[in-house]
């Protein structure tokens, strides 16, 4: 008697508690070893592309909230700073410190999350709690200044929508003193860890020369070895005034992305530190710019200031007629924006470049030659989020 | 003239002869700002100073070293600031057009405008759309400016003008009102007048109500919350509602317009720019848009019963059968109004075709049938295009008041005025007044009735001897210059400019009705000496698709009933039921015949709107969408199909005239495709062109005493069908029909204005009120047509062009 093998297709998803969202990838196994994969994306497609088309610039800002929804500060920031660069302005020192220090608080807040699920998909359920507990002292932050729990909305172009709350600056201290000792309890939990260590040494593979041909970014790509850094190379909103160093691990497997990830939260804390120390004052917003709505009062009183208001709300800025693309190190990545302005107030056209998306595409390189049990492992250590993906 | 080198910003630009900077520069898609310009004028106003440039004068031989030195900015030696709208370039100069300084001066013009501006955009129609909104924002004004909200200048808000509302506290003085009112519609209503308060505001030159053609022009091109529409005023945001370009189909001009749609209603009416309307509308096509809404026949009836839609649709065919199966085919008879849409009418040709009837009957297209008829047989017949009006030599109108009955010609005319090159002569045959005379034609002044003289002394005068061939029993030239009562020096001079060119003959389609107009005028066109191609013939009607019908008649010409054919089969009793596709067939045919109906077993009328009632011994009303509810095309003047877009969804019940005939047509178990309405129609160029036979017969009317007066029928330019009496916009600005006499007559019958008076003719009688008017011959009676109020044709016996009346003061015997 002969026993006949065969590859076997298998379905994942797209309703998986360890896919993070809505995703499918079909498996196609060799017992137990991944022969190929495919993952399949779309599911929670909005078309906020589209959708972008039809409102004025100012309008889209809480659209992007809900691309990375666990970064929504660093999609606020992206979006203005592009429609910024388009516009050729940028915003007072103290709303360029407010934000940098909102989206270094994002990226932790969003590591945090990764953090906690990547562990807990992997068996560590300890960690998970943790790592909330430190995102929840994040989110009260960020509740004080925008109001929101999720999507602040807190972008403005030329701006931030308010000045920091009384007491923020203290809670933050507060928490940058905090945050380096829970770093290294997490460590504790994990680094040396042997199931963690044989579950993400070695596993899902993305080679240096890979990871730059499938145009993958932020911490996937610094995980292969690739020390690149949007903040360092087309610095905005002053990163190039920041010290900071751009953590880079040459092995390009889960556990250096791991690692990558552990190191980022360590610098952004860093960065925090400074920005907050070296708080310049003055206006939050542009004054007196023909992109930006004056203040309350001065629409009440003067009726230039009322009728530029007018006109800015309901038929957007007078923007350059031209074509820019725009992009910001986001947590997950390189978050783009490719704006093509007709010189209306409303985008042309508008395309999103979105991070997990491209990080999703090199998944299937990574898996090949693995075990299914670590498709989960190689999940994590991609930190996707579909409202980004799938746009 | 060679075109004009120069330079603006740095790019090398040439200027066509005549061209002004802005001109140039808009062409070149180069951006100066401009707010008093405007392509609609035929010169520019140079109020606003918003389009100030720099010219700077360099010699020939630094060009070169210049822009490649400065590119692309001015250095020294400029002209001071110049408006571009006015100033025309001169060869190699360098314009510059946004140096820091007008930037500057610029924001001080805006600043200027703003100093007084109240703080009102919350609550200003204008919001949206306001140019002074835009400058505020486009020259980023933030400050520099003292404001005393409490120390305004008190500024006179015209509330009480009709239509029109007016609060001078918005105004920038642009002056692009004045100069539309003036330049576009030579109506001059309005002028920046000084007040007491020292300043300047926008009012009638006399400071009296406005009283005018409320075109809404003034409203539509004023760049702030100015001049806004009343009947709009407070009814929505300007960009809550979508603009929807469709085809005016109130008269057949066809002008171009952009319905402004929120909520399944129309709330206003804006111009649509290019467009061959230049943008510009008539009270109609601006303001009758809620003729949608009033006064609809919103369900089917039987004998005035409400009826399931259905069940009057089998009725229907019920009825026919059985009408058919008893009298035969041929006693069916289909009478059309000719302002319904060309799928409509080849409508009613299918149901005549589903009935095997070919009696159909378009009473209005009477007129223009019979030129067409006679311009065939000259080689005259052509259709002309808009261009012919604005290149020809000479126009001819005769008998018609072009700004009643026709606005767009109306405008044509005027702006040709304007032009330098081609101004053209302008003759205007008619028996009273126009606005037009203001552009000083050739006034043929006639007694109303002897077109034919008049006709018979210019083709006289241009064919000389020769017109003894093809007119008989021609009378003696004093005895025809007796007849119309004509100046003969005027005669003259007219005849010497039809003779000088390209010719465009206007001509009113009610007077085409008349035997021997239509051959006369072919005659003279002939006797003009131009080429075929050379003449343009115009019928005017007030009816917007007489142009469909006609079409759709010259190809079916077997299916035309006339309107005697049509009398005599009805007197006869030969015609069993009637389907009329119109509103209201009293209005289309004189009072006896309409009363023959009574005598019929079925009448059938696909109508939009509550318009008098007709009576048979059966009669079924069919409701129909109206043009703002379907897609539906028409056939404008110029011989283009148009179309109407579909810009609200009708009541339930209401449907297309095409769909209640394809139910119909399936009662006959016939399927009915979808009708598509194509414009293939070609007149056949003929090369030879023929006088036609004329045989002259002297009028013999003998007016019987009881019946002095004549009454004419004349179009007012507030209404057109009689469906447009139900829009706000002509209500407001002509309430009611009216009867108009000379003050002579008046004073003769102790009568004055506004009193209500009683006209009376052998078979009707009705009631206006009275207009006293200063340019009528005495025996004359003018009604409108188109107002609801009253209906001339009521008082008509006969299918001819005028009536003898009596008038009396109404509500007394004594
Ligand atoms: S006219 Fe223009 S600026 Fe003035 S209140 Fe109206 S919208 Fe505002
Ligand atoms: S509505 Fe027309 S005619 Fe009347 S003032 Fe305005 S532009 Fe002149
Ligand atoms: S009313 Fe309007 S169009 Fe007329 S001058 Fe004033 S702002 Fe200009
Ligand atoms: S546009 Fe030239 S002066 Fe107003």
């Amino acid at each position: 008697m002969s026993v006949e093998t065969r590859e076997m297709l298998i379905n994942m998803g797209p309703q998986h508690p360890s896919t993070h969202g809505v995703l499918r990838i079909i498996l196609k196994l060799d017992g137990e070893r991944i022969a190929g994969s495919e993952p399949e994306v779309g599911y929670l497609h909005r078309g906020f592309e589209k959708l972008a088309e039809n409102m004025l610039y100012q309008q889209f800002i809480p659209y992007t909230d809900r691309l990375d929804y666990l970064a929504s500060m660093n999609n606020n920031q992206s979006y203005v700073v592009a429609v910024e660069r388009l516009l050729g302005i940028k915003a007072p020192p103290r709303a360029q410190a407010i934000r940098v220090i909102m989206s270094e608080l994002g990226r932790i807040a969003s590591h945090l999350v990764w953090l906690a699920t990547h562990a807990l998909d992997i068996g560590a359920m300890t960690v998970f709690l943790y790592c909330f507990r430190e995102r929840e002292a994040i989110i009260d932050l960020f509740e004080a200044a925008a109001g929101n729990r999720l999507n602040y909305n807190y972008a403005r172009i030329g701006g931030v929508a308010f000045d920091l709350p009384k007491g923020f600056k203290e809670n933050l201290q507060k928490f940058l003193d905090i945050f380096p000792e829970k770093l290294d309890e997490y460590h504790r939990l994990l680094t040396k860890n042997r199931i963690w260590l044989s579950r993400t040494k070695g596993i899902g593979i993305l080679t240096k020369e890979q990871a730059i041909n499938w145009g993958t970014s932020g911490p996937v790509l610094r995980g292969s070895g690739v020390e690149w850094d949007i903040r360092k190379a087309f610095p905005y909103d002053g990163y190039e005034n920041y010290d900071f160093d751009v953590p880079t691990n040459q092995t390009g497997d889960v556990y250096g992305r791991y690692l990558v990830r552990m190191e980022e939260m360590r610098q952004s804390r860093r960065i925090i530190q400074q920005a907050i120390e070296h708080l310049p004052d003055g206006p939050v917003i542009l004054q007196d710019s023909p992109y930006v709505s004056p203040s309350k009062e001065k629409i009440m009183t003067e009726n230039f200031s009322l009728m530029k208001h007018m006109v800015l709300t309901i038929k957007g800025m007078r923007t350059p007629v031209a074509t820019l693309y725009s992009a910001t190190e986001n947590p997950k990545g390189e978050l783009g924006f490719y704006i093509v302005s007709d010189g209306s107030g409303k985008p042309y056209k508008l395309k999103i470049r979105a991070p997990s998306f491209i990080n999703i595409s090199a998944m299937p390189t990574m898996l090949k030659g693995n075990y299914v049990a670590d498709v989960i492992a190689v999940i994590g250590s991609l930190d996707f989020v579909f409202g980004e993906c799938d746009r | 003239m060679a075109d004009i080198n120069f330079f603006i910003d740095g790019v090398p630009v040439s200027a066509k002869p005549g061209e002004t900077i802005l001109q140039v520069a808009n062409r070149y898609g180069i951006y100066i700002p401009a707010i008093c310009y405007s392509d609609r004028f035929s010169s520019p106003i140079g109020a606003c100073r918003i389009c100030i440039v720099v010219i700077e004068q360099l010699p020939e031989e630094d060009l070169r070293t210049h822009l490649e030195a400065h590119h692309p900015v001015a250095t020294g030696k400029c002209s001071r600031p110049m408006p571009a709208c006015v100033m025309k370039p001169k060869a190699g100069t360098y314009v510059w057009t946004n140096t820091d300084a007008l930037k500057q001066a610029r924001a001080e013009i805006v600043k200027k405008w703003d100093r007084y501006h109240p703080l009102q955009c919350g609550v200003c129609d204008a919001s949206g759309e306001c140019e002074l909104q835009n400058a505020n924002l486009e020259f980023n004004i933030t400050s520099g400016l003292e404001q005393d909200f409490d120390n305004l200048p008190q500024k006179t808000i015209h509330k009480e003008w009709p239509i029109v509302n007016n609060d001078p506290h918005l105004c920038i003085q642009c002056k692009r009102c004045v100069k539309i009112c003036d330049d576009v519609m030579g109506v001059k209503a309005l002028a920046l007048v000084k007040k007491e308060w020292g300043g300047f505001e926008i009012d009638t030159p006399d400071g009296s109500p406005l009283d005018c053609e409320f075109c809404n022009q003034c409203i539509d091109i004023c760049p702030t919350g100015s001049l806004e529409s009343k009947l709009f005023m407070y009814k929505a945001k300007s960009w809550e509602m979508e603009h929807i370009v469709s085809g005016c189909f109130f008269c057949p001009a066809g002008c171009e317009l952009e319905l402004n749609v929120k909520d399944n209603k129309i709330l206003r009416v804006t111009s649509h720019l290019p467009s061959f309307n230049d943008g510009n509308l008539c009270n109609l096509g601006a303001f009758a848009y809620d003729m949608n809404e009033n006064n609809r026949i919103t369900a089917a009836s039987i004998n005035d019963k409400e009826e399931d839609l259905n069940n009057v649709i089998g009725q229907t065919y019920e009825d026919l059968k059985k009408i058919t199966d008893k009298y035969g085919t041929d006693s069916v008879a289909i009478v059309c109004d000719s302002s319904i849409s060309s799928e409509a009418m080849v409508s009613a040709k299918r149901l005549a075709d589903l009935i095997g009837t070919k009696n159909m009957l378009f009473p209005e297209a009477e007129g223009i049938i019979k030129l067409d008829m006679a311009l065939e047989k000259a080689g005259l017949l052509r259709q002309p295009s808009y261009d012919q009006i604005k290149n020809s030599e000479t126009i001819f109108a005769i008998g018609t008041d072009l700004t009643n009955s026709i606005p767009l010609l109306d405008w044509f005319i005027i702006r040709k005025s304007k032009s330098k090159t081609k101004k053209g002569k302008l003759i205007l045959a008619h028996y009273r007044e126009s606005k037009l005379d203001k552009l000083k034609p050739v006034k043929l002044r006639y007694n109303p009735g002897s077109e034919r003289e008049l006709l018979l002394l210019l083709i006289q005068k241009l064919a000389g001897q020769k017109t003894l061939e093809f007119v008989k029993n021609l009378p003696e030239p004093d005895t025809l210059i007796k007849i119309t009562g004509v100046d003969a020096e005027s005669l003259e001079t007219a005849a010497g400019q039809i003779k000088s060119g390209k010719l465009s003959v206007m001509v009113d389609t009610m007077l085409l009705e008349k035997s021997g107009i239509a051959e006369l005028l072919a005659d003279l066109a002939i006797a003009s000496g131009n080429q075929a191609s050379a003449i343009g013939f115009w019928p005017i009607s007030r009816k917007s698709n007489i142009k469909g019908a006609e079409r759709l008649l010259l190809d079916n010409r077997d299916y035309c009933l006339d309107k005697a054919g049509f009398t005599q089969r009805l007197a006869e009793g030969d015609l069993h039921a009637i389907i009329h596709f119109g509103n209201s067939i009293e209005r289309i045919l004189p009072a006896p015949i309409v009363s023959k109906i009574a005598d019929i077993d079925l009448f059938v009328k696909f109508a939009t709107h509550e318009i008098g009632k007709t009576e048979a011994k059966k009669n079924l009303v069919i409701p129909v969408a109206t043009a703002y509810e379907e897609d539906s095309h028409y056939i404008n003047l110029e011989g283009k199909l148009f179309k109407a877009k579909k810009s609200i969804e009708p009541k339930k019940d209401i449907l297309p005239v095409q769909s209640i005939v394809k139910l119909i047509a399936e009662k006959f178990n016939t399927i009915m495709s979808p009708i598509k309405i194509k414009n293939d129609f070609t007149f056949k160029d003929s090369a030879q062109l023929n006088y036609l036979e004329y045989e002259y017969k002297p009028i013999e009317e003998i007016e019987p005493k009881q019946y002095p007066y004549r009454l004419i029928v004349e179009h007012s330019r507030f209404r057109s069908d009689v469906s447009t009496s139900f829009g706000s916009g002509p209500k407001i600005a002509r309430a009611a029909g009216y009867a108009e006499i000379s003050s002579g007559l008046a004073e003769a019958l102790d009568l004055k204005s506004d009193d209500k008076i009683k006209i009376v003719s052998k078979s009707g009688q009705c009631e206006a009120s009275l207009l006293i008017s200063n340019d009528l011959p005495d025996n004359l009676v003018v009604v409108p047509d188109g107002f609801s109020d009253i209906n001339p044709m009521s008082l008509f016996s006969s299918n001819d062009w005028c009536e003898h009346v009596n008038i009396e003061k109404a509500g007394g015997n004594q």
